[in-house]
């Protein structure tokens, strides 16, 4: 018996300290870095990147980890809350002033004053200043999207209208798609776009309206102008040219231009590289500007921004990679594989270069003539009633001119609540 | 209740050791509810009273979100929802489930591959099941629609139009719910003595008034089991409808339901005060609907 016990004793803190040799850090033990972001389309290329960091920094390891879009932003608050979001991870517009204001992003001004490979002039400043809450700077510019529309040759050919220009105006849009629709055979002429960054962000503009007042005061949904922006939409489903709300939420538009039912589609750079790569269509489709609407051309433009947890145990390393990231190296081998418009200045023509068979300077284009995002410090407090108003007018369910002005109301109160 | 006496016996040494090991084998399970059930409700009910932001910054709010919850319309049509699917949903299970249970407990060959086939949508994942529905109702590419044009009817966009989502929705949890209530209720049936089913043979009885008269009245007990258990869960349905209709979607305020509405509220309007008063709504409704079916035990349930 007791021998039994001496023994149990032993065998048992010998087990317990073996444990506790798991616990102890060498000096030069690997530091793993662990990378959010939410596209997995991207998701290859950033791999091949990493991997380029990891070659010139032997003891980082970059740890990938990817969420849907749909989970993403309630996983990172989530994790952000309880202390274990990634060391760097993707921001947006959206959301920067609410993290940067909670305290969630490591402020960046003092890294990059000593950086060797980066400096803020690399950078647009529109881009920078995205990212500059408060004055004070939080994201390594990733890229820039600005809106295009792509056309299907093949369905032109066959009803036999001729190729968009990008001198082309609303009018032109709106007759080649009552002339590309053949509702027997299921093809439409263009799409609804449900999402406001490749949709009615960019006709609000065009219309001459406006999201969100410059100091983000007041909604811009009461404007008659941005009222405009939202019926053009309503108009072209009741004329039939596209598909109704039921139907898209059924099937997206992208997959329905994927399988050659959509002729126009309308689509931010970030949806490049999947249509370039979809065997069905790849060699039929090319991209236009946006039309004008009584000589005025306007597109939405956002960036990823990296930025760096502020609670993260290896801030010296996690800058490290997001140096790397805005640095020529990374920014040229993302133009190449045209995953993103890179946000450094000395690459942009790379990702037009990239694809010479298809006509990306359209995105370059839209640059010009583009607005900032709209957000504000709580963005989500009036973008969800936006989705649910918007889509009521899509669905037939109110007017345009209903759904904007209770939106206005909505939105007007979530600001002022900021 | 001789201890009582002034004079008190000592507690014996022997007796104080065994409920030792008694609480150190129940300690487990006692953390676990305390730390994932206990603690998470306490807090719930504290954040129904407090307004919340981001990041759980919070400040004391009152009544607020109750206020609100009263005069919000989706919170009732949310309530409408889920309650019309609870409804649908757990007595048409455990009816089918009762008469599989019945006819697969009969002399019939094959019956376990059967049973496998019946019980496999349990042991699916929700989100694969979903996927897999989701597509099968697809209004333009689904199965189901290219089958009924096969026979010259046209299908509808089951999932969003606001006649048939609900339905569909309905539809799927029947179908993978179907198998585990089938395999308890089993369970039950072959707890049934023989013995009163040959002597109601020996007296004439045919296979229905068997049922109704001997299975049905002895199975009661599981019966319940299953409708308390049932019930419960129903009205906590989120993953199959959530992913099946998403969260933009013009059904969405026909087939919501609490918990979906509780998680868009927590995560995607970052109210989580609002979102807690929600929850503690759910657990209150829960609660009466568990104690009225419990008080009415006697009068249906027989426990021989």
């Amino acid at each position: 018996m007791k021998k039994a016990k001496v023994i149990s004793l032993v065998m048992s803190s010998a087990m317990a300290v073996s444990m506790l040799a798991g616990f102890t850090v060498s000096a030069d033990e690997a530091v793993t870095i662990r990378y959010g972001l939410w596209d997995s389309n991207q998701e290859p290329t950033l791999r091949a990147i990493a991997d380029k960091f990891e070659e010139e920094n032997p003891n980082i390891k970059i740890e990938i980890e990817l969420t849907p879009w749909k989970e993403y932003w309630t996983g990172l608050e989530t994790s952000a809350t309880g202390g274990s979001a990634p060391d760097v991870f993707w921001m947006n517009a959206p959301h920067a002033t609410e993290y940067a204001r909670g305290e969630m992003m490591l402020p960046l001004d003092e890294y990059l004053a000593s950086s060797e490979t980066v400096k803020k002039e690399d950078f647009p400043q529109s881009l920078i200043d995205l990212y500059t809450i408060d004055g004070v700077w939080y994201g390594m510019p990733k890229g820039f999207d600005t809106c295009a529309i792509w056309y299907n040759k093949e369905l032109f050919d066959n009803a036999g209208v001729e190729y968009p220009t990008s001198d082309w105006t609303w009018e032109d849009f709106v007759e080649k798609a009552k002339a590309l629709t053949d509702a027997e055979n299921g093809i439409y002429g263009t799409a609804v776009q449900l999402d406001e960054q490749a949709g009615w962000y960019n006709t609000i503009g065009s219309f001459g309206g406006y999201v969100i007042s410059d100091d983000k005061k007041t909604s811009g949904f009461g404007d008659e102008n941005t009222i405009a922006g939202i019926q053009c939409w309503v108009d072209l489903i009741n004329e039939g040219v596209s598909p109704t709300y039921a139907q898209l939420t059924d099937t997206s538009s992208a997959s329905m231009f994927e399988s050659g039912r959509i002729a126009m589609q309308w689509a931010g750079s970030y949806s490049v590289s999947e249509f370039i790569n979809i065997d069905e269509i790849k060699d039929k489709i090319d991209c236009v500007e946006v039309p004008s609407v009584d000589g005025k051309k306007s597109s939405v433009i956002h960036g990823v921004g990296n930025v760096i947890f502020s609670q993260t145990e290896h801030p010296d390393e996690a800058w490290k990679w997001v140096e790397f990231l805005g640095g020529k190296e990374a920014m040229t081998m993302q133009a190449e594989a045209a995953i993103d418009i890179s946000a450094r200045t000395e690459t942009t023509s790379i990702w037009v270069e990239s694809q010479p068979d298809y006509n990306l300077q359209a995105y370059m284009n839209a640059a010009e003539y583009s607005y900032p995002y709209p957000a504000s410090a709580n963005t989500a407090a009036w973008s969800n009633p936006m989705y649910d108003e918007v889509y009521a007018a899509f669905n037939g369910d109110k007017t345009a001119e209903e759904a904007c002005k209770t939106l206005e109301t909505l939105m007007n109160e979530a600001l002022a609540a900021e | 209740m001789a201890k009582k006496s002034a004079g008190r016996k000592k507690i014996p040494a022997y007796k104080k050791k065994e409920w030792l090991w008694g609480y150190l084998m129940i300690a487990p399970v006692i953390i676990g509810l305390g730390v994932f059930y206990m603690y998470p409700f306490v807090l719930t009910f504290y954040n129904s009273f407090l307004k919340i932001g981001s990041f759980n910054r919070s400040s004391w709010g009152g009544l607020v979100n109750y206020e609100r919850l009263l005069g919000d319309t989706s919170m009732w049509n949310t309530l409408k929802n889920t309650v019309r699917y609870v409804i649908f949903t757990v007595p048409v299970t455990l009816f089918l489930a009762l008469l599989i249970a019945v006819l697969l407990n009969a002399k019939i060959r094959g019956k376990s591959v059967y049973r496998v086939l019946y019980f496999l949508p349990y042991v699916t994942m929700a989100a694969a099941i979903s996927m897999v529905w989701k597509w099968m109702f697809n209004g333009d590419y689904g199965l189901i629609n290219h089958i009924l044009g096969i026979f010259g009817i046209e299908g509808q966009r089951w999932l969003t139009e606001p006649a048939t989502a609900p339905y569909a929705i309905i539809l799927v949890s029947i179908w993978s719910g179907l198998g585990y209530n089938m395999i308890i209720l089993l369970a039950g049936i072959q707890g049934i003595s023989p013995t009163y089913y040959e002597a109601a043979r020996i007296d004439g009885a045919g296979p229905v008034e068997m049922f109704f008269k001997i299975t049905f009245p002895l199975v009661t007990p599981t019966l319940f089991f299953l409708m308390i258990t049932g019930l419960i869960g129903a009205f906590q349905i989120f993953d199959s409808i959530y992913m099946m209709i998403g969260k933009n979607t013009v059904v969405l305020e026909n087939t919501q339901s609490i918990v979906m509405y509780f998680y868009r509220n927590a995560f995607d309007l970052n109210d989580k005060g609002f979102a807690s008063a929600i929850a503690m709504l759910l657990f209150v409704l829960i609660m009466i609907i568990t104690v009225i079916q419990m008080a009415l035990q006697k009068k249906w349930v027989n426990y021989d």
